[in-house]
């Protein structure tokens, strides 16, 4: 038997058995609350109405099409946000009175929540998408910055050492060393800003109806309008969806990788 | 010997460290010069120092008093001619092992790329290490990592070689391994080698003379030639007798010192 189904006894298999599991245990234990609460569908939708709001949405194209809109969004904010933090922040690391001058700056609109940006860029930019992009720039770039920096002042000085006697020098040494050594921790900084972005972005785009261009937060905010708590409950599960596949997915993999590399986690052997 | 064979020339080095209103001095009137291919360590006990002066020999450190003069050039900055080997490997993990050993050549000029990936492949093999050139650093053990880092300081093909305890962190059998390689590549090439080291046995396995420094402030206590013929084995009986002899050296300043400290 065993080597006949070599498939059902892998891991991948065995993990994946778990988590359908996990997931159909939740769905129960929701439908059971519905039942037994006794709550009206206008308040507490079932696993079944979710289902086939995102069923309907994602066949008429609106789902998808707002997914888009979304995540083009996130990104376009977001490599804003990388475009001028990174360099921003090595810079502050290197000069002491950038860093005094910014450093003070970054640390007072780190802890402004993004979301006190949009009554000014409503003013500014109007009901825009550039409306919307500034409010996730804001809302990454200072920690992005400040994380930067930081990882920069961790790097071993040996390795700087090293260079020098090999004969780098200036931009040199910040290409081939500097940076490349600051990487994972700069990968870090970067996931947690990404976190910033994408929280920045929802807000935003609940709050920022564009005519143009709807996006999942919208339709989220629709949702509650139109009182269709269905739509509400799905598009939660969207966002949900995307956070975990950018930020469990995509970053933890990469950082797990880096770190493993430059020998910031012991390897196995 | 002539004035011109002097390769390094240190002469009245003193340092002192200076943190807050705290003083704290490291060296004390060291002055010696080493001849064009010797092979010499500096020994003493940590914290006296030694690190320091190799640094500065190095140019990575500033030499307020004093001078060290280094192919008859005052030193104030690192210089390819003279490469330098850690306590810690210090090899760059995100790239390979032959682009470690590359990134030692790229400022040598008039050669192609192509040119110096075989230099950097023909050093692999003389440290032995010619299967690993795609391998990655942190698959390496410490020893493995270690001849890496030689080959990296060996490949630009500089004069003076400067080993900043390189074979502290490793176990005793890669120590001799390295031991045996190192005394092998230094009578191929006959590089001017200055080893910084605390430990008697490999000061005196490697090196043709040391130089033994007191505890801090680090003062030179004594110029010791060795005069035994290479090549040489920790497990010699000549090399145990020196150790004894060395390491009384050492002692005996120590309890000349407690015991003026006693009264």
């Amino acid at each position: 038997m065993k080597h006949r189904l070599p498939l059902l006894n892998s891991n991948i298999v065995k993990s994946l058995f778990k988590k359908v599991a996990y997931l159909f245990t939740i769905l129960c234990i929701w439908q059971c609350a519905y039942v037994l609460g006794g709550c009206s569908d206008l308040i507490f939708p079932t696993p079944i109405q979710v289902a086939r709001f995102l069923w309907h949405a994602c066949a008429d194209g609106t789902l998808v099409g707002a997914t888009w809109m979304t995540i083009k969004r996130l990104i376009l904010g977001y490599s804003i946000s990388v475009f001028i933090g990174i360099p921003m922040g090595m810079l502050c690391s290197r000069f002491y009175i950038l860093n005094a001058f910014i450093g003070k700056l970054v640390l007072g609109l780190q802890t402004l929540p993004s979301i006190c940006w949009v009554p000014l860029t409503l003013l500014w930019f109007g009901q825009t998408d550039r409306a919307i992009l500034f409010v996730v720039t804001m809302g990454s770039l200072w920690s992005l910055i400040a994380s930067t920096e930081s990882s920069v002042c961790q790097i071993p000085n040996l390795y700087i050492k090293a260079a020098r006697t090999m004969g780098s020098r200036g931009i040199d040494l910040w290409v081939t060393v500097i940076f490349p050594a600051a990487l994972p921790l700069i990968i870090t900084g970067m996931k947690q800003s990404w976190a910033f972005a994408w929280r920045s972005l929802m807000s935003a785009e609940i709050y920022v109806s564009t005519i143009r261009g709807l996006g999942i937060g919208q339709l989220l905010h629709y949702g509650r309008e139109m009182q269709a708590m269905d739509q509400v409950v799905g598009i939660i599960f969207v966002i949900i969806a995307i956070g975990f596949i950018a930020e469990k997915i995509i970053f933890v993999n990469l950082e797990k990788t880096l770190h493993k590399r430059w020998g910031f986690i012991k390897s196995p052997n | 010997m002539t004035e011109t064979d002097v390769k390094i020339c240190v002469s009245h080095v003193r340092k002192t460290f200076t943190r807050g209103h705290r003083f704290t001095k490291v060296l004390d009137d060291i002055s010696f010069s080493i001849q064009a291919g010797e092979f010499v360590a500096i020994l003493g006990p940590s914290g006296c120092g030694k690190s320091t002066l190799l640094n500065m020999v190095a140019g990575l450190e500033s030499c307020e008093e004093g001078s060290i003069v280094v192919n008859e050039y005052h030193t104030n900055q690192p210089e390819r001619h003279r490469m330098m080997m850690f306590q810690e490997a210090a090899l760059f993990p995100w790239y390979n092992v032959l682009g470690n050993v590359v990134y030692g050549l790229r400022f040598k000029k008039g050669l192609t790329n192509a040119e110096r990936k075989t230099i950097a492949s023909y050093y692999l093999h003389i440290v032995g290490l010619d299967h690993f050139e795609r391998a990655y650093i942190h698959e390496l053990s410490g020893g493995m990592k270690q001849r890496v880092a030689l080959a990296r300081a060996l490949a630009p093909n500089p004069q003076i070689l400067l080993m900043d305890e390189p074979f502290s962190a490793l176990d005793a059998l890669t120590c001799e391994q390295l031991y045996r390689d190192v005394q092998k590549i230094w009578n191929m090439q006959h590089k001017t080698i200055l080893l910084v080291t605390h430990n008697v046995r490999e000061a005196i396995v490697l090196t043709q003379r040391v130089i033994v420094l007191s505890r801090r402030p680090g003062k030179i206590l004594k110029d010791f030639p060795i005069q035994l013929s290479y090549p040489r084995s920790v497990h010699d009986v000549s090399v145990s007798e020196l150790a004894n002899e060395l390491t009384n050296v050492l002692h005996e300043k120590d309890n000349a010192e407690d015991c003026a400290s006693c009264t």
